[in-house]
C-alpha cells in the first residue's frame, strides 16, 4: 500500500524491497545507519533522474508500479537525529521535484519508528499530515520531541529558540536562563551555514536546496536535552581548508593530518577538530570565525553535556574538561550534523 | 559616571540579534553597529558620558553579532580603541552574560 500524500493505493513494486538495518542510530550503529542514509539519497536521486513522471508509474489497464522501495517496516528503532537527517533528505525532494517518495506499507510500520518520525514531523513533510500554524510537541513515554524546524537563514532561530524553550519547560517545569548559551549556539550554527556550507563552487554530488534543519527533544527520566542540527552542506572538511588559516591552525593541522596513502576522508575529523579549537576564520584574524569554539563553549558553561559534530566521513565529540575526541567512519552523513546533548537538567528544574 | 546613554539591545534593536553582516540577517552585528552603536557612540563621547549596553531580554548572542558589532566598532575608527574601551560599559542582570561581557571586551582588544 503506498501514500502519496493523502492518498492510499495499492502499487506493485518491480524489484524485492531493500531491507534496512534493524537500528537507525549514529551512536549506536554508525556505519549501517550511514549506509542506509547513503542508499536514501542516492535512491531518490536516481529515481528523480530515471524517471520524470512521478514516484508511481501508471500506464492505462495495468496497475500502478513502483521500481523499487526501502522496506521502513523492517526498522525497529530510529535515533532523533537519524530521522531529522531522513526528513531533510524527504524535503529537499519535496522541495526539487514537488513530491517525495511513496511511503509504503505504513500500517506495518513498527510503533516506536512511526512515533519517532511523526515526533520530528516527517509525515507533515509526505503529505500524510498538515503542519500545524504552531510548533508541536509529542510525547513517547518519558520523551518528548519538538517538530523539526527547517530555515534557509536566520528567520525562523526565534522558533527554534522558542520551541525548545517551551520544551524545556514542559519536561522540566522551569525555563533556564542557561538556555541563553544554546540559543546563541544555534544562532552560530545558522550563520556557519549562511556563510560556508553551501558555497557557489562546490560540485555537489546531490542537488541542495540550501537549507538547514533543527528538532529537539528532552527525556525526563535521565534528564537530558538533545538539540540535534543538520545540513546538506559541503561539509567542514570540505570548506575548512579551504579557509585562510592562520599559522596556529596550520601547525596544529600538520600535527594531526595524515600525509600517507588512504581515503580522501581519513583526516576529516582532524578538520572538525580544528575547526572546533580554532574556530573556522576565512580572515585569517583570530577573532573571526568562531562558531564552532562557541558551540564547543555551550557545553563548558553548562558544565555537564556534550557536543557531537559528524561532517562528510570524520565525527568529533566534546565533554567539559576533555579532549577533543575524534573518529573517522565509513559513508557519510552528506553534510554536517550538530548534536548538543545537557544532563542533569531534572535536578536543576 | 556623569550621564549615561543607553542602548537596550532587545528592546531597541532585536531580542534575537544574529549574524555578521546584513546579508546574513537584518539584525545583523553590521548593522547594529551601523545604526545604534557608532551614532551612539559619538553622541556619548561628545557628551562626556557612557554608553551603556543593556544586554537584559536579549535571548541569543552568537559570536558572529558580536564580534562585527564591537569589533567592527574599533575597524569603523570612529575612537581610538581605548576611548571605546573607556566609555562602553556592559550592563546585565544574569551573571550569565559575563561570558558576553568578556567576549565583547576580547573583540574590542583584539579587532
Amino acid at each position: 500500500m503506498a501514500y502519496s500524500g493523502d492518498a492510499l493505493e495499492t502499487v506493485v513494486s518491480r524489484n524485492r524491497p531493500t531491507r534496512p538495518p534493524a537500528r537507525i542510530c549514529l551512536d549506536e550503529n554508525r556505519e549501517e545507519s550511514l549506509k542506509f542514509l547513503k542508499l536514501l539519497r542516492f535512491r531518490q536521486e536516481r529515481y528523480r533522474d530515471a524517471n520524470h513522471k512521478g514516484w508511481i508509474q501508471r500506464r492505462p489497464g495495468r496497475m500502478p508500479y513502483i521500481r523499487g522501495y526501502l522496506d521502513f517496516s523492517k526498522i525497529e528503532y530510529v535515533s532523533t537525529a537519524a530521522a531529522l537527517v531522513m526528513a531533510s533528505y524527504y524535503e529537499r525532494a519535496r522541495i526539487l521535484r514537488g513530491e517525495t517518495p511513496p511511503t509504503i506499507d505504513l500500517h506495518l510500520w513498527n510503533e516506536t519508528v512511526f512515533n519517532t518520525l511523526l515526533e520530528v514531523g516527517f509525515f507533515e513533510i509526505v503529505g500524510i499530515t498538515k503542519r500545524p500554524p504552531e510548533l508541536v510537541r509529542i510525547s513517547a513515554g518519558a520523551r518528548t520531541t519538538m517538530q523539526f524546524v527547517s530555515g534557509q537563514g536566520p528567520s525562523e532561530l526565534r522558533a527554534v529558540c522558542e520551541g525548545i524553550s517551551e520544551l524545556v519547560v514542559d519536561t522540566f517545569g522551569s525555563e533556564m536562563p542557561e538556555l541563553m548559551y544554546l540559543r546563541s549556539a544555534i544562532s552560530e550554527a545558522i550563520t556557519n551555514v549562511q556563510h560556508h556550507a553551501y558555497p557557489a563552487d562546490h560540485d555537489f554530488r546531490f542537488r541542495h536546496v540550501d537549507r538547514w534543519w533543527a528538532t529537539a527533544s528532552t527525556d525526563k527520566d535521565n534528564g537530558s536535552l538533545k538539540i540535534v542540527f543538520y545540513d546538506q552542506g559541503a561539509s567542514i572538511p570540505i570548506t575548512y581548508p579551504r579557509m585562510s588559516l592562520g599559522r596556529e591552525v596550520l601547525s596544529f593541522l600538520d600535527k594531526i593530518v595524515s600525509r600517507g596513502v588512504g581515503s580522501e576522508f581519513r583526516d576529516d575529523a582532524a578538520y572538525i577538530e580544528a575547526a572546533m579549537t580554532y574556530g573556522n576564520s576565512k580572515t585569517g584574524s583570530p577573532e573571526r570565525g568562531e562558531g564552532l569554539p562557541q558551540m564547543k563553549a555551550s557545553i563548558d558553561h553548562f558544565g555537564r553535556g556534550r557536543l557531537r559534530i559528524y561532517s562528510r566521513s570524520g565525527v568529533c565529540t566534546y565533554e567539559p574538561n576533555q579532549a577533543i575526541s575524534r573518529s573517522a567512519y565509513a559513508g557519510t552523513v552528506g553534510g554536517t550534523l550538530i548534536e548538543w546533548t545537557i544532563f542533569g537538567l531534572g535536578e536543576q528544574a | 559616571m556623569k550621564g549615561a546613554i543607553v542602548i537596550n539591545v532587545a528592546s531597541d534593536f532585536s531580542d534575537y540579534p544574529t549574524g555578521r553582516y546584513i546579508s546574513d540577517s537584518p539584525v545583523s552585528g553590521q548593522r547594529f553597529r551601523d545604526e545604534f552603536l557608532i551614532p551612539k557612540l559619538d553622541e556619548a563621547m561628545r557628551r562626556g558620558e557612557k554608553l551603556v549596553v543593556d544586554l537584559d531580554g536579549v535571548q541569543s548572542l552568537g559570536s558572529s553579532f558580536l564580534e562585527e558589532a564591537f569589533g567592527g566598532l574599533v575597524r569603523s575608527q570612529r575612537a581610538h580603541r581605548k576611548a571605546i574601551i573607556e566609555s562602553v560599559v556592559i550592563r546585565y542582570s544574569w551573571a550569565g552574560n559575563r561570558i558576553y561581557e568578556n567576549m565583547i571586551k576580547r573583540y574590542i582588544a583584539n579587532a
